[in-house]
């Protein structure tokens, strides 16, 4: 099996069958990223197949000062992030029709298919508060708690320092336990 | 009702982590050739509307829009009272300068 970034080598020189290698080999691990950021079936589909799009176009720029997978994150995770960002612009629009009509949508259209059926009301609870927080703090914890990625790792990913990513988690978790504090409490009284 | 402090960090780890990892739909790589195509065959009118229409622009552009109508309406509006001070004046000078009028 070729690493990733042989693959990129190879399709720069021309070989096409290498770029087919190349998004069968990742597909799988880019779909889950993205799936965890926008969180909807449909909607990880799209933006994966955008990720690929951008690899085929702006593979010329890869300049192998960082990881190919991580410069594949990287797309993934920016994608992802504008996707979202799209996503809550149009819902702002359409926030008169929502008045209008008096209907309230879930903040997150929530489909996770990776979601065990007796985990999915704190699962969406969970992604509905990974909603509410800023992108690379989102994005962050994401790559670390889901994706099993080291703090060095998610640094690159996100092109910052070390420091700064564990600043960002940090932040995060705050942030997390304040929004899910009702919710887990809640959860708590039930179960005793 | 008593609240209790759960444990709501551990919690959230758990679930993020409970989380499994899924296959990617099939025929991707034959979606992803589809949307390069597409974009190949997309015309310049295209990329020209899709590039012009993004809200970044049209926002801005209406901005601007409607701060030349006003700053036109404001202008028009100064200089005509301009001429009316400038009527009133010259008027006035020359009633007052015209020996055949009377005090």
């Amino acid at each position: 099996m070729e690493t990733t970034a042989q693959l990129l080598k190879a399709f720069l020189g021309g070989n096409e069958s290498a770029f087919k290698v190349l998004v069968e080999e990742n597909e799988d691990l880019i779909y889950n990223v993205v799936l965890s950021i926008v969180k909807n079936e449909a909607d990880a589909a799209d933006v994966t197949q955008d990720v690929f799009v951008k690899v085929f176009q702006k593979a010329t720029s890869f300049r192998g000062e960082s990881q190919a997978s991580t410069w594949l994150y990287r797309i993934a995770v920016n994608t992802a992030l504008d996707f979202n960002k799209r996503k809550r612009n149009h819902h702002l629009l359409s926030f008169a029709n929502d008045l209008l009509f008096r209907y309230r949508r879930s903040s997150v259209s929530f489909n996770h298919p990776g979601v065990l059926l007796e985990n999915k009301d704190n699962a969406h609870a969970l992604f509905d508060a990974l909603d509410k927080l800023p992108g690379k703090q989102q994005a962050a914890f994401v790559l670390f708690y889901m994706e099993g990625k080291s703090q060095r790792e998610v640094a690159e990913i996100l092109g910052l320092s070390v420091n700064a990513v564990e600043s960002l988690m940090s932040r995060a978790k705050q942030k997390l336990q304040k929004i899910l504090f009702n919710y887990y409490n809640r959860q708590k009284n039930e179960n005793d | 009702m008593k609240m209790i402090k759960p444990n709501i960090l551990d919690d959230i780890v758990k679930t993020a982590q409970s989380v499994k990892k899924v296959k990617a739909p099939a025929n991707m790589y034959a979606s992803v050739m589809a949307a390069i195509e597409r974009k190949k065959h997309e015309s310049i009118w295209d990329k020209t509307a899709s590039f012009v229409l993004r809200p970044a622009l049209i926002v801005p552009g209406l901005i601007i829009v409607i701060l030349l109508n006003v700053w036109m309406i404001t202008a028009k509006d100064s200089k005509s009272v301009n001429f009316a001070v400038e009527d009133y004046t010259s008027a006035t000078y020359v009633v007052l300068n015209n020996e055949n009028v009377l005090p």
